[in-house]
């Protein structure tokens, strides 16, 4: 009798029950991303209720944010060891510990450690798990379950905001503070909507490859491991302890990773100060209050639409083979626009800009899982995105001083707009050059196995089960170039 | 048509109405500066503006003050001399009972001399003094504008209205703000009703996930014993072509 195993799919089921993990995601970045950026509405009664000034009550935004990128990778650790379910719910339940202790708090440092470190570690372990889980459940409506799912983080806070107001006038800060803890609480939900999937991809295993016989890169560097390995292994007493960790993160060593890290760098350096200083750099220009506010506004809902309809868009068969140009386009636009910013000196010219930067704002923020799933495959998404989001911890929070020191400095926004417009640039440039040249290194590489391309028919029957996705493209490649070896051997 | 003027200190000031171009047609004007019932003298400055000037040294001399222009129809301006205005709260500040609250009041342009904290007991008023209930009151003033009251200990007599009073040189200014202090049990409820939510959809997920786990494992073994069943079919109906065609021949 075949032994009684859960069925595994063949390939991402693109809807079903896919579409409650999207419904998940979104509650997710909801109560994440949205109630990080609702916190800043608490700053007013702080300052009034502990006397401090507004720098010092700045610094919990700063530090739930960064908290929530640094421990990101310790989030896909979690879910990837124990299982994604446990990791949100225990996120969940942190989060929301750090708000009910923040609504007893008797100082400003006691907020820092509750309301700061302790939710913003409770929101790491929830974001990037949740976030892997829609990539594993979807292929060809990837970009739109994403677009759906991150949309969260701007419905949220335009729902979120007025409500969090209405709860400080109803039950002061330290009631809204412990609703808004029950609120969070929902992350629990969300984590138990998380069922794992297992998909054919996953059954990449050593012995395997051992199987088959093939002369693999990756074979041969997972051997030399497991020989180094094997001491350790009897001395830790954990099974694959070195092993699983060096097969979790060997996507580091992958030098398109390494482009794909040091782009993201460059792009979260430059996106960060606009949305803190857009509303200083409008009112110095002579916008009243009311209508900086209303660019911000602007700002959050074209945000969503992007996100949605680019979602959309690049899931179209034509746009899917150019996934990674549409989201270096997207990234050039928006630095484009920074670039142009100092020279928009009033409202009516301001509001375009307002539009357009926040639809390839929402548009890129999109497509930064997808592209990270298919540089690295869905296997390690986890772990990749994790890597992923802890690579924009750092610019967050150099960035928006840096260019607050450049402001007072000069004495005017243009510099440090210039700055964070070629940022932008430089890191979607790096990419497409990176891309243009592992196209031409490929075109060589097929026109010297050219005179082998009857073989490629045979191989494609071989033993190893591979769904044909856009994931795998270079995988495909080194096949080839390793295949004809072996044939041409035997 | 009306004026407001804010004056914090004793001064000298010139009230004028100037007539329009577009009534200089009407003629037999008759110009009246009053306050209350009581004409003041006013002096003709040109053939179509009129002027007073008041020496204001106390709040006697506050007031409302109107130019009245009586010919073919009636045209007046008022001007409300008035101390500087101090900006309270509309909304109530909430707190907790145990829990301290601070009350801000702040004065937009004039420097008030003193503050002075009010606390409204039906009609009454009751001066706070703040040394003489140390542990319950603190009034500091961060800056000349701006003034604090702290509230120590909050309990259920505090709950009211307050007034924080600037006094200037011209006279005395109020600002009005309500406080409201409320039970822990307040914000608990609605805390306490998103949790029993929380834990009812966790558990229907759970039991939903169980449930339709079970489903995919029986379907799994049917579809299992199916195939047994067809394989042993297909095996017999092979064995009896077999025999037949064994027959035939």
């Amino acid at each position: 009798m075949a032994s009684s195993r859960r069925a595994r799919h063949a390939g991402p089921p693109d809807g079903g029950w896919g579409w409650m993990i999207v419904a998940g995601c979104f509650l997710v970045t909801i109560c994440t991303r949205a109630v990080t950026r609702c916190i800043s509405i608490f700053f007013v009664e702080f300052q009034a209720y502990f006397g401090q000034d507004y720098a010092r009550t700045a610094w919990i935004h700063s530090i739930v944010d960064c908290a929530t990128m640094l421990c990101a990778p310790l989030g896909s650790l979690i879910s990837n060891h124990v299982s994604c379910q446990v990791g949100i719910i225990l996120g969940g339940l942190l989060a929301s510990t750090g708000l009910i202790l923040s609504s007893f708090a008797t100082s400003l440092e006691h907020l820092y450690l509750s309301l700061g470190v302790l939710t913003g570690l409770g929101f790491a372990l929830c974001y990037s798990p949740a976030i892997a889980m829609v990539g594993k459940y979807f292929n060809k409506r990837k970009a739109l379950a994403y677009g759906i799912a991150m949309s969260g983080s701007g419905i949220g806070t335009f729902i979120l905001a007025p409500v969090v107001q209405l709860l400080i006038e109803q039950f002061s800060w330290r009631g809204a503070l412990l609703i808004l803890g029950g609120f969070v609480l929902n992350l629990c939900v969300c984590g138990a909507l998380m069922r794992p999937i297992a998909l054919k991809e996953d059954h990449k295993t050593a012995p395997e490859y051992l199987e088959q016989d093939y002369a693999l890169k990756a074979q041969k560097r997972d051997l030399k491991r497991m020989s180094i390995c094997s001491p350790l292994i009897k001395v830790w007493s954990h099974e694959c302890l070195c092993y699983c960790s060096w097969k979790e993160y060997d996507f580091l060593l992958m030098p398109d990773f390494m482009v794909l890290a040091v782009s993201i760098l460059f792009m979260a350096y430059g996106c960060s100060p606009l949305f803190v200083y857009l509303v200083p750099y409008a009112l110095s220009v002579g916008v009243s209050h009311h209508q900086a506010a209303f660019l911000m506004s602007i700002l959050g809902v074209i945000d969503i639409i992007g996100n949605i309809t680019f979602g959309w868009l690049t899931d179209r068969r034509c746009l899917k083979k150019h996934r990674h140009f549409c989201y270096l386009f997207a990234v050039g636009m928006d630095g484009l626009c920074c670039l142009f910013l100092p020279v928009l000196q009033n409202f009516p010219l301001l509001v375009p800009f307002s539009f357009t930067f926040g639809y390839f704002d929402g548009a890129y923020v999109t497509l930064i899982p997808v592209v990270t799933a298919d540089v690295v495959g869905t296997s390690s998404l986890s772990s990749a995105l994790g890597v992923v989001y802890f690579l924009h911890a750092i610019p967050y929070l150099v960035s928006p001083p840096v260019a607050g020191w450049l402001v007072d400095t000069t004495g005017s926004y243009t510099a440090s707009f210039l700055l964070c417009g070629f940022s932008m640039i430089f890191s979607s440039m790096l990419l497409c050059f990176a891309r243009l040249a592992k196209k031409i290194k490929r075109a060589q590489l097929r026109s010297l196995t050219s005179d082998t391309g009857t073989k490629q028919h045979i191989w494609t029957n071989g033993a190893i089960a591979y769904s044909v996705t856009a994931e795998l493209d270079q995988k495909n490649f080194e096949f080839l170039a390793s295949d004809t070896n072996s044939y041409s051997n035997r | 048509m009306e004026k407001n003027i804010t004056l914090d200190s004793a001064t000298i000031i010139e009230l004028s109405c100037r007539l329009d171009n577009k009534y200089s047609h009407l003629k037999n004007l008759q110009v009246t500066w009053k306050r209350g019932n009581e004409t003041i003298r006013h002096i003709d400055k040109t053939e179509n503006s009129w002027s007073i000037q008041l020496k204001i040294l106390d709040s006697s001399k506050l007031g409302s003050y109107s130019c009245i222009l009586k010919g073919e129809e009636e045209i007046s301006a008022i001007f409300y001399l008035q101390v500087p205005k101090i900006e309270g709260k509309e909304k109530p500040i909430v707190s907790y009972e145990g829990d301290s609250a601070v009350m801000i009041c702040k004065s937009f342009g004039y420097t008030p001399i003193a503050w002075t904290w009010y606390k409204i007991n039906g009609s009454e008023q009751i001066a706070i003094n703040d040394s003489l209930l140390a542990d319950k009151y603190v009034i500091n003033s961060v800056s000349a504008n701006v003034t604090h009251l702290k509230i120590l200990k909050l309990a259920k007599e505090d709950d009211g209205v307050y007034w924080c009073e600037a006094a200037f040189e011209l006279g005395r200014s109020k600002g009005s703000l309500k406080l409201k202090v409320l039970s822990l049990m307040v914000p608990l409820k609605p805390f306490l009703a998103i949790v029993a939510e929380v834990v009812i959809l966790v558990t229907i997920v759970f039991l939903y996930e169980m449930y339709s786990k079970k489903k995919e494992k029986c379907a799994e073994d049917e579809k299992e014993f199916d195939q047994v069943e067809q394989l042993k079919s297909e095996e017999s109906n092979g064995l009896e072509n077999s025999s037949a065609r064994n027959r035939k021949i």
